[in-house]
């Protein structure tokens, strides 16, 4: 490397490295100053909501919100998952749709099968997921070395292929009607205007007890301390004596059994079928992201803002529509990722060399 | 212990590679010549299987571009199959609406991807590992909506083809298969393409050895200390994306000369994740690692929905074993779907039993027959930047502890 740039090419890129460093530093900096950044968000969002509220009454405004909120919970419910998983391995589980996916069905079957209330069903079917989970990752994770992250990627592609065709042979591939998990179907009541179904308020708020309780399961417990001491440095707690097998199973365990939740949580709004889980996939990985792949409070409120984001742009924007909503949400998300690289709430790794 | 020694550069040496080479030009020979010999293997006397063929080579390109991203500048990007499409939409729009030739939109496709991929790069710049890879699968995943979006360019759902009998590629009259029927028009496009992509993979090991692939290979060891060795990580970066790109947009365009149709779910989220499979199944960080990659995508998924169908193609021992569950399998409704199963559990197999795809464990197959050894440095001619060549001169009395440190 010549310490001169010597050309007027090379004088060129200089200038060029010069220009890009320098309006890197400047996003980094928006980064940093976190008040400032809130307030123009809250500035922005306050500014929507009055142009919105004007443009199609509060009403459809109120009812909008509530339904990007339905959505924007069930993602936060898989990002938990992803989250534990990413912590667990330092991947991220591109099986997880699927792992709900078979969850769900298999609550679906229980409930069918002995002719139980579904919202048991799903509890029987978390407990079952969570033990198979174990068992996946003892067969087909632990072989590997933690860090070699792209055999774990395909590992867990492959089980996203799998459990996919698994799900086609087992159910076949026309939807079919997930018993009801709450009382008081179809029933509604009146908040701001806007008409609420009662199933939706207890989606809400079994996500959030859910999460709750994980972070209590995480925080109260050994092994919860186990799990955090982990996935914040392997070697550390392997010389600490921490059996890091059985600490990363009890991740994958936890994140199947959540996301075996989440799934059944869908799978109320549509039907049952194996490719169902995919396009909420998409959007819990964005969440998971978006809140930075390390932290569960994070995660549930990305996938807040996504919900919230998808249903709020598509529904106002003509330009936007139906169509375009996805890209919209997961442009917001790389813009936001570009200046907070590690996500809103996800922890900055510092390398050493 | 290896059979045979050869020291690289010896004449010995140079008959192994010419060996290796010749057997290559005679694989692609055969598959052009295979329909006029008595016995064809492998049915290459059909069209569809030199159309399947056509596809790998397609396939190849776009994994060997992949290949510069994730396996040489260590950066997991799952968004190929975007470019993929761009590419492909790029030459089926110029040569249906605008009446190009194929040819001609090769350049302008590979343009636009490079332009697209190093904007999509620039996040890059910032954000790394899993969170660049979940951005970059957002662009696959959006490319399809944006296709079904504008619908009046690029035909939606319907997708998109030239009006018939337009834009057919057809064997000039010197070939020798030219009046050969159905076979000769697939035969004619797998000798273009097969052209277009020795052209690509020499491009691609020559961008490997020089300057930006030794910085790319550094950024992916230790970013840091690329950077502070002076590797200008951003341009080199968005590089690695852009060229990656640019190599996926020609493979699309290839893939519309071989089959001129684009739709929107030919470009979605399954060709993302199947091309990275196909990378990592033929070995990443390796040239040739592209072509048995894509073999396995074009043929694995192929094979395996075949013998599901229908078992009598199936080698014979296979066909004992898997009778039974077949025969159960055959009323049930989704049974088709079993032979995702088989795909996934492939898959597997190959990542527990050949890590390092398929190239490392071919090359440790061949370690035990053929051992080369390479020359030293000072036997080697290194051109500097002013073009004169300078001989490295043979260490005389290097001390113990320097050899150890450097």
């Amino acid at each position: 490397m010549s310490s001169e740039p010597e050309t007027e090419s090379d004088t060129a890129i200089a200038s060029l490295n010069r220009n890009v460093s320098s309006g890197m530093r400047g996003l980094v900096k928006v980064g940093d100053y976190r008040r400032v950044s809130l307030a123009i968000g809250l500035v922005l969002l306050v500014g929507f909501s009055i142009w919105a509220i004007n443009n199609g009454g509060s009403e459809l405004f109120f009812q909008r919100v509530f339904d990007g909120l339905g959505n924007g919970f069930i993602y936060s419910a898989m990002a938990i998952a992803l989250v534990l998983i990413f912590k667990a391995t330092g991947v991220v589980n591109f099986a997880q749709g699927e792992m709900a996916m078979m969850g769900a069905f298999t609550a679906y079957a229980i409930a069918n099968a002995f002719d139980i209330p579904g919202a048991l069903a799903v509890l029987i079917a978390m407990f079952l997921s969570a033990i198979v989970a174990a068992g996946i990752e003892r067969v087909l994770l632990r072989p590997f070395d933690p860090s070699n992250h792209l055999a774990i990627v395909i590992v867990t592609l492959s089980l996203f292929l799998i459990l996919n065709a698994l799900a086609g042979v087992i159910w076949a591939f026309d939807g079919r009607a997930m018993p009801s998990l709450f009382p008081g179907r179809n029933k509604t009541f009146t908040l701001l205007g806007a008409e609420i179904e009662y199933a939706d308020l207890f989606t809400w708020i079994t996500v959030l007890l859910a999460a709750f309780l994980v972070t209590l399961l995480l925080n109260k417990t050994k092994i919860g301390l186990a799990f955090r001491a982990v996935s914040s440095s392997l070697e550390s707690s392997q010389l600490l004596g921490i059996r890091i097998g059985r600490t990363l199973q009890f991740g994958w365990a936890l994140a199947a059994a959540m996301g075996t939740l989440a799934g059944s949580l869908v799978a109320r709004t549509t039907l049952l079928e194996p490719n169902f889980m995919g396009r909420v996939l998409i959007y819990s990985f964005a969440a998971a992201t978006l809140g930075g792949l390390d932290s569960l409070g994070g995660a549930v409120v990305a996938g807040i803002i996504i919900g919230l984001v998808q249903t709020m742009g598509g529904g106002y924007v003509d330009a936007i529509g139906s169509e375009l909503a996805p890209a919209v949400a997961l442009g917001v998300i790389a813009l936001i990722l570009v200046i907070k690289p590690s996500g809103l709430f996800g922890s900055k790794r510092i390398e050493r060399v | 212990m290896a059979l045979i020694t050869l020291r690289q550069g010896s004449p010995g040496h140079r008959v192994y590679v010419l060996l290796a080479w010749g057997l290559v030009v005679l694989g692609l020979l055969y598959v052009v010549f295979a329909h006029s010999l008595p016995v064809s293997l492998f049915s290459l006397d059909k069209a569809f299987r030199i159309s399947q063929i056509n596809d790998v080579v397609c396939y190849a390109v776009a994994i060997l571009g992949l290949n510069l991203v994730i396996g040489y500048s260590g950066q997991l990007s799952l968004g190929q199959s975007a470019f993929v499409g761009l590419g492909a939409y790029t030459t089926i729009i110029l040569v249906a609406d605008y009446h190009w030739s194929y040819y001609t939109t090769i350049p302008v496709s590979a343009t636009l991807c490079f332009v697209v991929g190093l904007i999509v790069g620039l996040p890059a710049l910032r954000i790394r590992g899993l969170y660049l890879a979940i951005v970059t699968l957002a662009v696959a995943y959006v490319f399809p909506t944006l296709v079904l979006k504008f619908e009046s360019l690029t035909g939606g759902p319907n997708g998109k083809k030239p009006a018939r009998g337009e834009a057919v590629m057809k064997p000039p009259s010197w070939m020798p298969f030219a009046d050969d029927g159905r076979i000769a028009g697939p035969l004619w496009i797998f000798c273009v393409l097969v052209v277009i992509a020795t052209a690509l993979f020499i491009a691609a090991r020559n961008f490997i050895k020089s300057r930006p692939g030794r910085a790319l290979v550094a950024v992916r060891d230790n970013q840091t200390s690329a950077s502070v060795s002076g590797v200008n990580l951003a341009l080199y970066k968005s590089m690695a994306f852009g060229v990656s790109a640019a190599f996926g947009g020609v493979a699309g365009s290839m893939l519309m000369i071989n089959r001129p149709f684009a739709s929107d779910v030919q470009f979605g989220l399954n060709l993302a994740i199947f091309l990275v499979v196909g990378l990592v199944a033929g070995g990443a960080g390796t040239i040739s690692g592209a072509i048995p990659g894509a073999l396995i995508y074009v043929f694995v998924p192929y094979f395996v929905a075949q013998w599901t169908l229908d078992q009598s193609g199936m080698p014979p021992g296979l066909k004992q074993i898997t009778l039974p569950l077949f025969n159960w399998l055959e009323n049930r409704q989704g049974g088709d779907a079993i032979s995702g199963v088989f795909f996934g559990l492939g898959l597997l197999a190959l990542v527990f039993l050949l890590p390092g795809g398929f190239v490392s464990g071919m090359r440790k197959l061949r370690a035990r027959f053929v051992k080369v050894i390479p020359n030293p440095p000072w036997l080697t001619q290194v051109a500097t930047d002013t073009g004169e060549t300078v001989e490295i001169a043979e260490p005389t009395d290097v001390p113990e502890a320097n050899v150890l440190s450097s």
